[in-house]
This record gives structure tokens, C-alpha cells and sequence, in this order.
């Protein structure tokens, strides 16, 4: 049976950790990065997300630092993830080629618009 | 400024569960203090609003839910379960045991009003959830089932105040019910409880359930000129039964030789389940029983006076404060009563493993 799709916050989180290990805040600014200023992810979000991540086993703690009298903790991504991560990123791509296969039809570009 | 700040986010991140809050809530601050602006004094609306969405479907969907003593959410999910089959037990001997009652003597059959079969649904959508993988929806038919039983209740209270404190114990009880689903974690009741003595259980319930109808339906009713009816119980005695499992008008033998081994079976299913969960669930059932047998004494003056002024006398501040603040007492105090006889029974089993272990090894430190 297929997997269920990650869910746009949970890939693009996956994305951020894919470069290094990361914490909370610097994974918001990369995604937002990576979104091109699209996602900013809201903190109950980042961490319910990361808490099932987590629990997949799609990520684990890499450090854990005292900053300011407060706990940072570095996620980052385990081989499963890395795997999961390639998979869907296979899924998304198959689909954005076939709507852009589609879209053809129509002179439409998917990177410009309707031309 | 920020400390004010930083207590505003740290309130919010209290809605999250506590097993959440322990892995998450200091890092969590970290990066609301960190996302926050310069003199930003509040937390802002959409993170506000964001917090409590996440920290509402962590605590439904059951994840992030552990508690301090992990075996609170498994009794928690058998209490439900077993809670909301009994309301459900209860819903349909008053349903059918009217209904059977109506067609019988008043020859007449009338689909009953939607106050009386919402509430009942909602329970058999509960129960039947409560099966499956679907917490959400246990936890949305529970509510929606004892809200629908508070709604009616409280609706009648100004014209009728007597049939909301007599009812006051059913409601306590579904209120536990919906509580005890909402807060049981990802555990599910069927598993607490075990499959064979849920369908023990369910096998008990299903002929207490159905007697007032069968008790109806099987009933001798004698028809008078007059219009007048006598209606015997099938076997020809007559009890007069009413209490907290729903009022049937008409029980004889059916009733006195069914209903007990029923009940002695649904008993022996409740004190072979395992010593912590039984301990839990009699905490939590104990505000539901306490006033099941205090409501009517203590409130006797109340019930008989009430009725004989128009319009009807209402509760005093002061007994609303009873009976809140009893049920709540009443749980707490259960609760605290369990902790402790644990923690006794964890230190003297303690004390007499490090006896024995004394006595085996002469030369180990005495305890």
C-alpha cells in the first residue's frame, strides 16, 4: 500500500534538516527560505510536527545546547528520513511533471503563468 | 516587558498535554520569544490562535497525552467505554420501555421527541467509536450526547426543578463519561478491558437493556368500560422498580430472575479486570455514586416542597455550590485516596523485598 503523503509542513521541515542538523527557530526561517516567503510556520505547528516526526522515526535529536538559560535542541534527519524524504520528494515531482505535461496544452508555464 | 510576554506564551503552551509540555515547553518559549518583535507585549492573534488549535487536536487526537502516572488514560478509556455503554444501557430501557408502554396501554405509537433519542444516538456513536481507531468522533458523540442530557435538563429546570436534581447523578455520570474519553489518551477502551470481557460485558448489558420492553410487550393488560386499563406483569408478580438504571413501569419474574444475573455478571466482569484500572474507575465513578445516594436525602425538603408552588421553587445559590463542588471534591478526593494507598502498598512491598533479600543473605545491610 502507498504511503500517506507527509503533508506540505512535515516535507518542507524534512527539506530544512535535509542540509544539517537544526533547531526550532532556525527550521521557521529555513522553510520560510525555502518557500520563498510562502510557509512560516507557527510554532504549535513546528512542534506538533516534529513531535510526529519524531515519533516515525523520520528525525532524532543531534545535540542539545543550554542558550540563555533555555533549551535548544538540534534535530536531524535519521536514514528513514532520508529515505522518506527522497520518496516523496519522487511523488510530488511525478505529479508536478505530469500537470505540467498538461498544462503544455494550454501554453501555460508553469513558472510564468498563462502566457 | 518580555517576562510579561513570556508568562502570556507560557499560559497558552499550558493547554498543550502534560507529557507535551515536559519535552517541548521550554524550547517552545525559546522560539516564541525569538519570533517575537521587539516590544511586542502580546502573543500575536494568528500564534495565538495557532497554539490552542494545535494544543485542542494534540489532547482529541490523543497524542502527547501521557500523564505523570500512565495508568490514569487506560482506566480513563475502560471508565468511558464501560460508562458510556451503561448511559446507553439506560437510554434504551427508558426509550423502549415507554414506547412499549404507550402502544400497550394507550394504543397508541409515537416516535419519541428528539431531546429523548439525540442523546441516546450520540452514546450508541460513541460506543460503537469507542471500537474503532476514530477517538475524535468517540470524543465528539460523548459531548454531544451529555450536552444534549444538560440541555434538557436545565431547559425544563424553571417549570420542573425537581427532574433536574433528581437527575442530577445520570448527569454527573455522563459528564465523567465524557470526560474520562477525553482525556484517556490514545488508549482505547476494548483493549483496557479486553475483548472477551467486553463481550462479556456487552452480553450482560444487552438483556438489562431490553427487559422494560420485553417486560411491556409480554404484559396482561386488562381493558375496563370505563376506559380504565390494569396491567399485570407477565407470571403474574408485580414489582415496582425504579432507580438510577431507568424506571420500568411493569417488571415481575422476568425482571427478578434476569436483571440479577446480569448484573452479578457485569460485577465479576468489573472485579477481574486488573487491580489499578478497577481502583481508577471506582475514583472516577465515585462522584456519579456519591450522589446517586446523597442527592435524594440531603434534597428531600427541596424535591417534596418545590412541587407545590407555581411557579416552583428554584435551588438556592448555596445548593448549586453542593452540588458542583461535591462531584468535584468527591474526585479529587478519590483520586488523591488511590495515589495514596499505591505509594503504601509500592513501600511495603518495598520493605519486604529488602527483608527477604535480608534473610537469604545474612551478610547484605539490614533494611
Amino acid at each position: 500500500m502507498a504511503e500517506v503523503s507527509l503533508g506540505e509542513p512535515a516535507f518542507l521541515i524534512l527539506t530544512a534538516l535535509a542540509r544539517e542538523p537544526q533547531h526550532g527557530y532556525a527550521v521557521i526561517e529555513d522553510v520560510l527560505d525555502i518557500s520563498g516567503g510562502q510557509v512560516r510556520l507557527h510554532t504549535g505547528t513546528l512542534y506538533s510536527v516534529l513531535d510526529r516526526l519524531r515519533e516515525g522515526g523520520l528525525i532524532e535529536v543531534d545535540r542539545e545546547e543550554i542558550v540563555q538559560s533555555r533549551l535548544r535542541r538540534y534535530y536531524r534527519l535519521t536514514g528513514a528520513g532520508r529515505e522518506r524524504l527522497a520518496a516523496e520528494t519522487a511523488r510530488l515531482r511525478r505529479h508536478a511533471d505530469a500537470a505540467g505535461a498538461r498544462l503544455a496544452g494550454f501554453s501555460v508555464h508553469p513558472e510564468l503563468g498563462p502566457t | 516587558m518580555s517576562e510579561q510576554l513570556e508568562r502570556r506564551y507560557a499560559r497558552l503552551l499550558a493547554l498543550f498535554p502534560a507529557a507535551h509540555r515536559r519535552e517541548y515547553e521550554d524550547e517552545m518559549l525559546g522560539v516564541l520569544m525569538a519570533s517575537a518583535g521587539p516590544q511586542q507585549r502580546f502573543p500575536g492573534l494568528r500564534e495565538t490562535a495557532n497554539l490552542i488549535g494545535c494544543a485542542v487536536w494534540m489532547r482529541l487526537s490523543g497524542r502527547g497525552t501521557g500523564s505523570a502516572d500512565p495508568r490514569w488514560a487506560p482506566a480513563a478509556a475502560a471508565y468511558g467505554l464501560l460508562a458510556a455503554l451503561l448511559l446507553l444501557v439506560h437510554g434504551l430501557r427508558v426509550l423502549t420501555g415507554t414506547m412499549l408502554w404507550n402502544w400497550r396501554i394507550g394504543d397508541l405509537f409515537a416516535w419519541p421527541p428528539l431531546p429523548v433519542w439525540l442523546p441516546l444516538a450520540c452514546w450508541a456513536l460513541a460506543v460503537a467509536a469507542a471500537f474503532t481507531t476514530f477517538r475524535v468522533v468517540v470524543v465528539a458523540a460523548a459531548w454531544a450526547a451529555a450536552l444534549c442530557q444538560a440541555a434538557v435538563a436545565f431547559a425544563d429546570y424553571p417549570t420542573w426543578p425537581s427532574g433536574l436534581v433528581e437527575g442530577w447523578p445520570m448527569l454527573v455520570f455522563a459528564i465523567s463519561a465524557a470526560l474520562a474519553l477525553t482525556f484517556c489518551g490514545a488508549a482505547r477502551g476494548p483493549a483496557v478491558v479486553g475483548p472477551s470481557r467486553t463481550l462479556l460485558i456487552s452480553l450482560s448489558l444487552a438483556p438489562l437493556a431490553a427487559l422494560p420492553a420485553v417486560e411491556m410487550a409480554l404484559a396482561h393488560v386488562q381493558r375496563y368500560p370505563d376506559g380504565s386499563r390494569l396491567i399485570d406483569a407477565w407470571g403474574g408478580l408485580n414489582l415496582n422498580t425504579s432507580g438510577w438504571s431507568g424506571s420500568s413501569p411493569v417488571a415481575g419474574w422476568l425482571t427478578l430472575v434476569v436483571a440479577p444475573i446480569c448484573v452479578l455478571l457485569l460485577l465479576v466482569c468489573l472485579v477481574r479486570l486488573a487491580a489499578p484500572v478497577r481502583r481508577r474507575i471506582m475514583a472516577m465513578a465515585a462522584p456519579a455514586l456519591l450522589m446517586q445516594v446523597i442527592v435524594r436525602p440531603v434534597f428531600n425538603g427541596f424535591l417534596t416542597s418545590t412541587v407545590r408552588f407555581n411557579p416552583p421553587v428554584l435551588l438556592q445559590p448555596g445548593q448549586w455550590v453542593f452540588l458542583v463542588a461535591l462531584a468535584v471534591f468527591t474526585f479529587v478526593a478519590a483520586v488523591l485516596l488511590v495515589e495514596r494507598a499505591e505509594r503504601r502498598a509500592f513501600l511495603i512491598g518495598l520493605g519486604r523485598a529488602a527483608e527477604r533479600r535480608a534473610r537469604l543473605d545474612p551478610g547484605s545491610p539490614s533494611p
